[in-house]
């Protein structure tokens, strides 16, 4: 059943190839840009990243293909096999299961064809996405802030809540974080900063925070910070729990819980990405010149990308001001081109 | 050969393991929680707080519940119900829209048990109609469960200050306003199971079941009762579960599911059916829950509790399996 | 000791059985009066088992019939044979390990509390059962350790005793008993043939499978043989010898004619 399905998939596809073909002549000249969304139904802003990048190349006169990698390893490798017979000229992807993330890069290097990937690296792929060490850095220092004015710079405990499983990137924006706010408080002394991991979700999170607030009871000035806004709200909800929510702050990631008519009073503020709007950066730093015909040297390490997507830190209150993300991709789009969704929408520049 | 009626005519005295039968897992347990407590105690006095009170107390409120729903379907001979975590999430997302819809505390607990057992119900049918494993049903119905709520769901909380919310927060006689909800249904069970009918031919069928079908017990009817039962467990765990939360996405119960099956194991209720009382699993809960915290005491992290678990889990299996050689009710 | 007088409390009368094109029973009758003890003996393979699981309401028969007391009655599932009175105790399947010997003696049919409140709660009454299990392993002088203790532990003598123990509590009179001796050693062997003896002063009668011909003679009243499918001869015991029986199993001694047996049926 499937077989077939993908036999008549191929036949209904080989047609356009060979009149795509027949067309090469005339349609020579003009640059072609592949796009493998992530194609997890999890998330509005995979299928946004494409709209963006589809608007884009439009922008620039380009023919555009759109895939879906259907959030599938094996989907994403047959797609990057379809772009090379696609003719595509350059291509982007997401793709939230890298496994096949060798053989994709495989795929395009022996079509002479160049990718760029969002997020998460490759050593073959460009590495556009979000510096998030910058992210931690700008996050705690907006902490930081806080708790000079509050606190005179002298919290009870400065609770980290990690996220391990991720690695580098746990350390960038966790590690990140804390950074920021000895870069505005640098006399809290080492051993008020404590950690517990909380795996980056706040129901995972809350036992080991009731935990770590049960071994602490004398801590009343807690600043809370952690690799995403699930990770630091799992701690906001223990305090809240046992009773000593009342002088927590909490700076989160990510930016998942601090817009809405949710937002916990405690989450003071977290960090955009504006993963829909990536595109911007992808083409402006990769695509663009390589459609000029330039050479763009293969950046693929996440420290050392080819084009660095800038966070934005927000606090609750101006969260309340950056519209939704519909609004957001109407606007970028409709900004001169290189816009980027921070230009437009950071108050914390 | 026939005649001598004298066959064992002494009356056997009654061993002291039998008198004690039952007592053995309630001794072991208190010992070692004891033990636990008094350890962490020594080695940080401010152990003995109300803080730590609390903390084990939230912990122990959703474990309890679910691990009432694992121990009907252990000790009815279906093993572990493995599809708990996508049943919880499913129903604490029920819990989550009713409360955002303003119904009132009681009809979302209602709603999210009823949808448990149809759950439960759905689980059973399969076991039924299939006649398949029970764990390799649930294991299945776990994964499509919890694939199929990514498709409709990441991120869900109750609304903030809502009625639910605040029952998550509160406290009621010192304790969380959700840990006695968890003390009242593990006694109730623990008695039904016991003394009355329904219990009785539930770990019957656990037991043995040829035997059972043998007297007019229903393997198929048990089965639907068993599951749909287990089911509504879980739904009330997860009302619970989302008062107290925060924002949870669909992964977020995976990790509860081995600490309720060490739960049940060491509580004595065994997992080839048959055998166990639910009492002790207010024992073997707060046990449980109280090893994280007292890591936390002893300035281990948090995450070294899994390697904790592990052992115990292992410990009590061997147990289990120790039990059900020696047959001891 | 059994009433020969009195009509029969069951009858089997003509009963087949195919499965497909085989052949599992080809024509068995057999009677049973009350207060008898009936041995049903045959080589492997002569369909006694087949029997026997028409008379338990595992297997529906093709064709024949049975009566109960006169009454024809149709045993399509175990449950409707319970209900006419029989109780089949299987040598392996009849205890709950897990489960104490009293609660195991009332499994499935847990006396309820006389309290109207706890029977609201289906609260069954531990005490009322307690006391009837002992009355009853008393009443067939059955020795066990004590009732409240899991039957696991029990020898195989006392676990049989025990289900057929059951069979009385419940009121059943016909008691079918599938080589209730086959795994027990000789005191316990003499124990259970003592208990099966003492079940006719309860008027319950008694239906025994053995391959053990001097048990039989010594417990039975009278023997039906089959042979390839059939019941082919019914003796009384007082009147044969174990050679007869062991020569009509085997065939060196011819079954009765058809007619012979239809009179020894009707009588």
């Amino acid at each position: 059943m499937r077989n077939s399905v993908r036999a008549f998939a191929l036949m209904a596809l080989s047609v356009p190839v060979l009149i795509g073909l027949a067309g090469v002549a005339e349609a020579q000249d003009k640059f072609k840009l592949g796009m493998m969304v992530g194609g997890n139904t999890c998330c509005e802003w995979m299928k946004a990243q494409g709209d963006v990048a589809r608007a884009l190349a439009e922008k620039m006169g380009w023919d555009y293909v759109e895939l879906s990698n259907n959030n599938d390893p094996a989907t994403a490798l047959k797609n990057a096999q379809i772009m090379v017979q696609e003719g595509v000229d350059a291509a982007i992807q997401f793709n939230g299961q890298p496994s096949t993330n060798p053989a994709i890069s495989a795929v395009m290097k022996a079509a002479n064809i160049p990718i760029v990937t969002y997020d998460i690296a490759d050593p073959g792929m460009y590495f556009v996405g979000i510096d998030n060490l910058a992210a931690g850095i700008a996050g705690g220092e907006q902490l930081g802030k806080i708790m000079k004015e509050k606190w005179n710079c002298e919290p009870d405990l400065v609770i980290s809540s990690e996220g391990a499983g991720a690695g580098i990137v746990n350390e960038w924006r966790t590690g990140g974080m804390r950074t920021g706010v000895k870069n505005i408080c640098p006399d809290i002394p080492a051993e008020k900063y404590i950690s517990f991991e909380g795996s980056g979700d706040a129901a995972v999170a809350l036992p080991a925070a009731r935990d770590l607030l049960a071994a602490n009871p004398n801590a009343v000035k807690m600043a809370v910070v952690g690799i995403n806004d699930g990770g630091v709200l799992g701690l906001i909800n223990a305090a809240e729990q046992l009773g000593r929510a009342d002088e927590v702050i909490g700076w989160g990631q990510d930016g998942a819980f601090i817009t809405g008519d949710n937002v916990n009073p405690h989450l003071a503020g977290s960090v955009f990405y504006f993963l829909e709007g990536y595109a911007v950066y992808a083409i402006k730093d990769v695509i663009g010149p390589i459609a000029e015909g330039k050479e763009v040297a293969l950046k693929a390490d996440a420290g050392d990308p080819a084009s660095k997507v800038q966070p934005c830190p927000v606090s609750a209150e101006q969260a309340k001001a950056v519209p939704d993300m519909p609004e957001r991709v109407a606007q970028l789009l409709a900004a001169p081109a290189g816009t980027t969704e921070y230009d437009l929408f950071c108050l914390n520049k | 050969m026939s005649t001598d009626q004298a066959i064992d005519a002494t009356p056997t005295a009654t061993p002291l393991a039998v008198r004690f039968q039952g007592w053995g897992t309630a001794i072991t347990l208190v010992a070692v929680w004891a033990l636990l407590i008094a350890a962490t105690g020594l080695y940080r006095p401010d152990f003995f707080a109300h803080q730590t009170v609390l903390a084990i107390a939230f912990t122990m409120s959703i474990v309890g519940v679910l691990a009432i729903g694992q121990g009907i379907i252990g000790i009815s001979g279906g093993f572990i119900d493995l599809s708990q975590p996508a049943c919880l999430i499913l129903t604490s997302l029920i819990a989550v829209r009713l409360s955002e819809a303003g119904l009132p505390l009681p009809l979302v607990f209602v709603g999210a048990v009823l949808v448990g057992m149809v759950w439960g119900a759905f689980n059973a049918t399969i076991v039924v109609l299939a006649k398949l494993n029970p764990v390799i049903v649930t294991l299945a119905t776990n994964f499509i469960g919890l694939a199929a709520l990514y498709l409709v769901f990441q991120l869900a909380q109750v609304p903030n200050g809502s009625e639910i919310y605040h029952m998550g927060r509160a406290s009621f006689l010192g304790l969380p306003v959700i840990w006695w909800p968890m003390l009242v249904l593990i006694i109730i069970v623990g008695f039904l199971m016991r003394y009355t009918r329904y219990g009785r031919r539930i770990t019957a069928v656990g037991g043995n079941r040829f035997a059972a079908q043998a007297r007019g017990i229903s393997l198929k009817k048990t089965r639907f009762a068993t599951f749909m039962a287990a089911g509504g467990f879980v739904g009330f765990a997860a009302v619970l579960f989302a008062s107290a939360a925060g924002p949870f996405n669909p992964s977020s119960a995976s990790t509860m599911q081995l600490n309720v099956i060490a739960a049940v194991i060491l509580a004595g209720i065994s997992l080839a059916g048959g055998r166990g009382s639910f009492w002790m699993l207010l024992l073997s809960v707060g046990f449980l829950s109280t090893i994280p915290t007292s890591l936390v005491f002893f300035g281990l992290s948090s995450d070294t509790q899994s390697i904790f678990q592990g052992i115990l889990l292992m410990i009590a299996v061997a147990i289990d399996g120790y039990r059900a050689r020696r047959g001891t009710p | 000791m059994s009433d020969e007088a009195l009509s029969p409390v069951l009858e089997a009368r003509n009963i087949s059985r195919h499965f497909g094109a085989v052949v599992a029973l080809a024509d068995a009758s057999l009677s049973l009066r009350p207060r008898e003890v009936v041995g049903l003996v045959g080589d492997n393979g002569a369909g006694k088992s087949t029997l026997l699981k028409i008379l338990s309401g595992i297997v529906t028969p093709s064709g024949g019939d049975i009566v109960i007391d006169g009454k024809p009655v149709v045993l399509k599932r175990a449950q409707d044979a319970m209900d006419a009175g029989i109780e089949t105790v299987y040598q392996d399947l009849a205890l709950v390990d897990t489960m104490s010997a009293y609660q195991n003696v009332y499994l499935g049919r847990e006396e309820l509390s006389k309290n109207p409140l706890a029977r609201l709660f289906n609260l069954v009454d531990d005490r009322r059962m307690r006391e009837r299990a002992r009355e009853v392993l008393d009443m067939l002088k059955v020795k066990i350790p004590s009732i409240n203790v899991s039957v696991k532990g029990m020898s195989g003598g006392q676990r049989q005793c025990l289900a057929i123990a059951r069979a009385l509590l419940w009121g059943r009179r016909i008691v079918i008993l599938d080589e209730p001796t086959a795994a027990l050693g000789v005191r316990e062997t003499g124990q259970v043939l003592e208990v099966i003896r003492d079940l006719r002063q309860h008027d319950v009668s008694v239906i025994i499978v053995s391959h053990n011909m001097q048990q039989l003679m010594s417990v039975a009243d009278r023997i039906t043989v089959m042979r390839l499918g059939r019941s082919i001869a019914t003796r009384t015991v007082k009147d044969t010898e174990v050679s007869e029986i062991v020569g009509l199993i085997t065939g060196a001694i011819p079954g009765d004619s058809p007619e012979a047996r239809a009179a020894e049926v009707a009588a």
